[in-house]
């Protein structure tokens, strides 16, 4: 277990030197979730024999720092032969026939797939509690939530079930639970990370991203996923330099932004007073603090909730017990395999957005509706472009509270839409947003900053995360490495 | 907003979805209560200017298609080529 200390790029480093095995490592994974995924229940499923053919064959991938390395991966990014099963019974059986892009990039690198990390069915949920496999539990106190969606992800890396993970971020689905469990998340810049073989929840939110135990991590990941490709009409043509050489910790005479509608009423003290020591850091590495203002605050979560679920009544449409996923039996007709099959394979989160998404597109309401959301979208992408001229980020909180409890969200839906308030603005706007541990409330319940800089300043954003890593511990303290 | 049990079942029928009886009210309050709050959107000036698009088109160029029966796998019920649905005409 003792491995499962060191970061990726720690243990990458000593695979190449062959002080340790990628099977050694891959090994400890899977004794950390024998021991502990009981009560953390971070993953949905393993692929062992997988991970072992891929930590034995390490000669025909590519060298880099983090070959050998095992990872752990969304439960919603397609896995030839191993099921993917996006937390839903509709796709509880579901053996993808192709590789995302970004696990053929994985496997590329030789980094062992040890499992699939759960999540909210459909990445529709901001606890992880809406799974069809079971909620999963905060590492830090199991009656508490990761956070989501991407919180099987968080959570093992947290608990040391894994020494990495990819996840998926369409209003925060990386950076939140990232914040709750103690761990670095990072959501890259829309268009950075194909998106091809990551099952849809919002098209044009949706981007996968690395959970890791520190920036370092992060950027070394992303120099394995990052890159166009041409099987997905949203990825970026632009070239990408090493993320990871790009980390030089050195923020003198950067101006970092602080909005002061991000530390009003509705945010907890402790998770204010960790974000601004945050930033005052930074002030004494040498940054400017700057105060903003971000107008548009109050529209972001309407905005956000109308284009997620038109898109993803859209997106969900292709369910309907034919092709794939779940059948209902005992059916009459067409229209009969279609209502039940999606009635009885979708769960209440999933079938509310659904109905939402038809509502906000149907005849009559489309344009005070989705059209509107997507005139304020355009709004909110022209406000950021302002600030963004007089700063080369923004600091504000990933969340307004730590990880609430377990079940306290699970009756009410619009209460949990609210928490996401930080974090949607970012995926509207197709920013990239790091997520950074800062402090902890007085409960010991971990607390993240987050860092958002202007599209395609990824590079940028991740080394001013490095610098707050370099100069401080609390990274470390949380995954009990200081 | 108000939001009635027709509406829901409009809703339902649209998406194709099956809302139970003894789920209609609880269905109903949601969506009544989340759509109350998207009406806010309604107090902001509209900009005028059309959403921009982010869609590139790729080349129309022929590729292999994925394994026949790999994609069958995944189906209920199938032949050898296809997919079986119950019956559509009479």
């Amino acid at each position: 277990m003792e491995l499962l200390k060191h970061t990726a790029l720690e243990l990458g480093a000593m695979i190449a030197k062959g002080e340790i095995s990628s099977a050694d490592v891959t090994d400890a994974v899977f004794a950390a979730i024998e021991a502990k995924d009981k009560d953390v229940n971070a993953y949905i499923g393993l692929s062992e024999e997988l991970a072992m053919s891929q930590a034995s064959a390490l000669d025909a991938a590519a060298d880099g720092p983090l070959k050998g390395v095992p990872i752990a991966v969304k439960d919603n990014i397609c896995t030839k032969g191993v099921k993917t099963t996006c937390a839903s019974k509709m796709l509880a059986d579901f053996v993808p026939p192709f590789d995302a892009t970004v696990v053929e990039k994985l496997k590329a690198a030789g980094m062992p797939i040890v499992g699939k990390v759960n999540m909210d069915e459909f990445a529709m949920g901001s606890t992880s509690e809406t799974s069809y496999f079971g909620a999963v539990k905060n590492p830090h106190d199991l009656t508490r939530v990761p956070g989501g969606s991407s919180g099987g992800a968080a959570a093992a890396v947290a608990a040391g079930e894994a020494v990495c993970a990819l996840g998926s971020d369409t209003g925060g689905s990386i950076r939140q639970p990232a914040s709750y469990c103690g761990v670095t998340g990072f959501k890259p810049t829309y268009g950075y990370v194909s998106r091809y073989g990551l099952v849809a929840y919002a098209s044009s939110l949706d981007q996968i991203g690395p959970i890791a135990k520190d920036v370092a991590d992060c950027a070394a990941i992303m120099d394995v996923i990052a890159g166009h490709d041409g099987r997905d009409s949203t990825s970026l043509n632009v070239g990408h330099k090493s993320y990871l050489a790009s980390l030089k910790g050195d923020v003198k005479g950067k101006t970092i932004g602080v909005p002061e509608e991000c530390f009003g009423d509705g945010v907890d003290e402790d998770v204010k007073r960790a974000v601004l020591e945050c930033a005052k850091t930074y002030e004494s590495l040498g940054a400017r603090l700057l105060p903003v203002k971000l107008d548009f605050m109050q529209s972001v979560i309407p905005t956000y909730y109308i284009i997620a679920t038109a898109e993803a009544s859209s997106n969900l449409s292709r369910y309907d017990g034919v092709k794939y996923g779940f059948r209902a039996d005992k059916i009459n007709s067409v229209d009969d395999l279609y209502a039940e099959s999606r009635s009885q394979g979708f769960g209440a989160e999933v079938k509310m957005r659904i109905l939402l998404g038809a509502f906000v597109l149907s005849s009559g309401y489309y344009d005070a509706y989705y059209k509107k959301a997507l005139n304020v979208r355009d709004r909110i992408i022209a406000e950021f472009g302002e600030v963004f001229k007089r700063c080369d980020a923004l600091i504000f909180p990933v969340a307004p509270s730590t990880a609430p409890k377990l079940g306290a969200s699970l009756s009410d839906s619009m209460s949990m839409y609210l928490s996401d308030i930080f974090t949607v603005p970012v995926n509207l706007a197709g920013l990239p947003g790091l997520s950074l541990p800062c402090g902890v409330d007085r409960g010991g319940m971990p607390i993240g900053a987050q860092l958002i800089g202007a599209r395609g300043t990824d590079a940028a954003l991740l080394d001013l995360g490095f610098a707050y890593q370099q100069a401080t511990n609390i990274h470390r303290a949380l995954a009990g490495r200081a | 907003m108000t939001v009635d049990k027709d509406t829901v079942t409009y809703l339902s029928k649209l998406a194709k979805l099956n809302i139970k009886a003894d789920e209609m009210d609880e269905v109903t309050s949601q969506l009544e209560k989340i759509l109350g709050y998207m009406e806010s959107l309604k107090a902001v000036e509209p900009t005028g200017g059309e959403p921009e698009s982010v869609l590139a088109l790729r080349d129309d160029v022929v590729k292999p298609s994925a394994d026949k029966d790999e994609l069958l796998a995944n189906c209920a019920e199938r032949t050898f080529f296809a997919p079986v649905v119950p019956k559509v005409v009479e």
